[in-house]
């Protein structure tokens, strides 16, 4: 098991091709993350090429002070921001009508066997974007809670206290599906 | 009080891999509390639910990748060849650079285009980089390279047979400012030798733009007093009256000079000297 | 509509008198010249001592060349000197009982090599008129030293020209153009603008009049040091130079010899037209 943060270092150094272990390494997880934020394929796969190609141009700028995965999440969500902010997109939610996605598996997809795990998803995609976010690159993309902590520069206690409160909102958009549902 | 304690230990416990115990009072606290119960069941299941099998990107997400990281690759070679070739000194550090990223554009048209597209691209995304300051200085490092690639592009232009593409070359130019002392002696060379009146005209347009002609201030009143081309002669004229220094204007308006000077420009610099002062 | 140009011949031009041509004999071929590469990028490079050359664009891939060629046994004012001397050394003989054979030969270059057409007639006594029908898109390097003028109609491709005697006269190009010539008038008309490089029209003692379809878009910079400007633009033209000294802070105002640029369609690429005494008249099309 290779150490990400060592490889990273060693790309910062000029060994370039070690970024390519680092991409694969990460690339399924974050092509999901932008699928799961609500992007179509051809948009997420832009996004991961964009975030990497911004790893090899801040390459300089890596510390180590979190992990290699909290730094590449962070410059994930800063790809995302910026493509919104230029092309002025809502993020999208379940209700979105895209004929793209229809054959393809994405968070809004509506049909599944397993329906609890359809609600979960449902009421994943109906609260804010922020408590959505915390959860995700938690259970998801599953960062630890000091990655987390660096990613979106909060302290620990901070931290601990916005994810109580997203599963508090889960939980309660869950049992109103579920309600509605039954 | 004890139920936000009792949910944070099991989110951690969850998120963050804590596997550390609950006190036993809060464990009688929770056997106490059904709905807490009920919340950390749906925490439990929330979490260990079966997620949905992760979607795979196609084979194009694959091949951008490793094109992007050759052709770093290959820049990054070019860089550390220069840098064991070359004896470091203070002045040959902007030099050095240029060489590197001339190295980069000579290949082949299309490699130039794709090496122009990455920096550019490249600098175009550290544009938009978070905000700190190790990022402003790669960001400047950057600014400084596409300045250098600028002057590499006007230099090659200049080169070109089509005078149209010469004049590409002096627009160019202009765009960095003629910070680099070797553009501007090619730009001077150019303009002794070019067979295009247009081409010379517009690089004593560019001229201007320097801050001070320093040496290059005597060479151009030599090819003043030599040039044949009227349009040339005058234009070279002007430029040293508007932008040179005091020495050359008094060389420029002295008889045993003007003598070399057409009748037209004579007159040219006596009613410039009426009008202005200087 | 095509605006139809009229060439203005103001008193202030210098007229170049050639001396009276008179034709011995006329020869005229006609050749076709077929591409290596057709449908691929063609460069046309003309070189002429005396004569006058045109370029049309049509859709065809050939180069079509008809050129006639007719002996110059005229003065040329510049030329006196050497032939005097020519003259001595060729003291006459007997031509009892010969006939005189015309010469009616046509010496003309034309080689092609992968798309790369040279078209050169470097003798100093022909004249020829050479009309050449290129590929639109071609890009085309001229230079005329004597005669008559040279002349482009339908051409998108890159176009050089140099004529020393003669007017350049181009219509219906979109460039990049880059022409000069020494006293005679440059007369262009664009049907569309290129984007990709400079365009610079320069005349020492001639005229430089252009004509600028509805839709062109470019930074049209002029500079005349003796002579007048004349705009149909809507834009007006304002002095580029003085802008700069403001930045430098001096005080000296341009008075002779300042560029002035009008932004036409929201400017564009650099069109820049430049004499010495001549005019600069710068046309909408209707």
């Amino acid at each position: 098991m290779f150490d990400e943060k060592e490889l990273m270092f060693q790309v910062k150094a000029g060994q370039l091709d070690k970024l390519a272990t680092l991409f694969e390494n990460n690339k399924v997880q974050l092509f999901n993350y932008f699928i799961r934020t609500g992007n179509n394929r051809a948009l997420s796969e832009d996004l991961v090429q964009e975030t990497f190609m911004r790893v090899l141009a801040y390459r300089t700028s890596f510390s180590g002070s979190s992990t290699f995965k909290s730094w590449m999440y962070g410059i994930a969500r800063n790809t995302v921001a910026e493509h919104y902010r230029k092309n002025k997109n809502q993020v999208l939610n379940c209700d979105m009508d895209d004929e793209e996605l229809t054959n393809e598996q994405t968070l809004c997809e509506e049909f599944e066997d397993d329906q609890r795990s359809n609600i979960f998803n449902k009421s994943l995609a109906s609260i804010s974007p922020e408590d959505r976010e915390i959860i995700m690159l938690s259970r998801f993309q599953q960062l630890n809670y000091q990655e987390i902590s660096t990613l979106l520069d909060c302290n620990l206690n901070t931290l601990k206290s916005r994810m109580r409160n997203a599963v508090s909102k889960l939980q309660m958009s869950y049992q109103k599906l579920v309600g509605e549902v039954n | 009080m004890n139920n936000q304690k009792i949910i944070d230990w099991k989110i951690a416990s969850l998120a963050d891999n804590d596997d550390s115990e609950l006190s036993e009072e809060l464990q009688r606290y929770l056997a106490k509390n059904n709905q807490l119960q009920e919340e950390l069941l749906f925490i439990e299941q929330f979490w260990t639910n079966e997620s949905k099998p992760l979607v795979m990107p196609s084979d194009k997400l694959d091949a951008n990748f490793y094109q992007m990281l050759s052709r770093a690759q290959s820049a990054e070679q070019q860089t550390s060849l220069q840098q064991n070739n070359h004896h470091s000194s203070v002045q040959e550090q902007p030099l050095s650079l240029l060489d590197k990223v001339k190295r980069w554009l000579m290949p082949t048209p299309i490699a130039q285009f794709a090496t122009l597209t990455f920096v550019f691209v490249l600098g175009f995304n550290l544009n938009q980089g978070p905000n700190n300051d190790k990022t402003s200085a790669d960001l400047s490092v950057l600014q400084q390279d596409i300045s250098s690639l600028t002057t590499v592009l006007a230099m090659s232009m200049l080169q070109k047979d089509s005078a149209s593409e010469r004049l590409s070359g002096v627009a160019y130019s202009r765009q960095t400012d003629l910070s680099n002392p070797l553009l501007v002696e090619q730009l001077i060379a150019l303009l002794a030798r070019d067979k295009s009146t247009s081409v010379r005209l517009a690089i004593i347009n560019s001229l201007g733009e320097l801050k001070s002609f320093g040496s290059s201030e005597q060479q151009l009143f030599t090819l003043a007093t030599k040039e044949e081309n009227l349009l040339v002669q005058i234009e070279l004229c002007r430029l040293l009256l508007n932008y040179g220094s005091v020495e050359i204007k008094k060389l420029l308006t002295e008889q045993v000079n003007q003598q070399f000077l057409k009748p037209e420009v004579q007159e040219f610099i006596k009613a410039q000297s009426l009008a202005s002062y200087i | 509509m095509k605006n139809k140009l009229s060439v203005i011949f103001p008193l202030a031009l210098i007229a170049t008198l050639v001396g009276s041509m008179q034709t011995a004999s006329a020869a005229e071929k006609n050749y076709s010249l077929p591409l290596s590469k057709p449908g691929e990028p063609v460069s046309i490079d003309v070189e002429v001592y005396r004569g006058s050359i045109t370029v049309v664009g049509y859709k065809g891939d050939t180069i079509e060349i008809s050129a006639k060629s007719s002996v110059f046994s005229g003065k040329d004012k510049d030329l006196k000197k050497v032939k005097a001397k020519m003259n001595k050394n060729n003291s006459s003989r007997s031509t009892k009982g010969l006939k005189s054979v015309k010469r009616s030969s046509m010496r003309l270059e034309i080689e092609e090599n992968n798309n790369d057409v040279e078209i050169s007639s470097e003798v100093s006594n022909q004249h020829v008129d050479l009309v050449i029908k290129v590929p639109q898109r071609s890009s085309i390097d001229i230079e005329l030293y004597k005669g008559g003028d040279i002349n482009i109609d339908g051409i998108s491709g890159s176009l050089e020209l140099e004529a020393y005697d003669g007017m350049i006269k181009a219509k219906n190009i979109s460039g990049p153009i880059v022409a000069e010539t020494a006293r005679t008038d440059i007369v262009v008309s664009f049907s569309g603008f290129a984007k990709t490089s400079p365009s610079s029209l320069t005349s020492h003692l001639g005229n430089v009049d252009i004509t600028l379809a509805k839709k062109v878009a470019a930074n049209v910079n002029v500079q005349t040091y003796q002579g007048e400007v004349f705009s149909g633009l809507d834009k007006d033209f304002t002095v580029v130079d003085e802008i700069k000294k403001n930045k430098k802070g001096k005080k000296q105002k341009i008075v002779l010899g300042g560029v002035m640029q009008a932004k036409v369609n929201g400017g564009g690429q650099a069109l820049s037209l430049t004499s010495y005494s001549g005019n600069l008249y710068i046309r909408k099309a209707k």
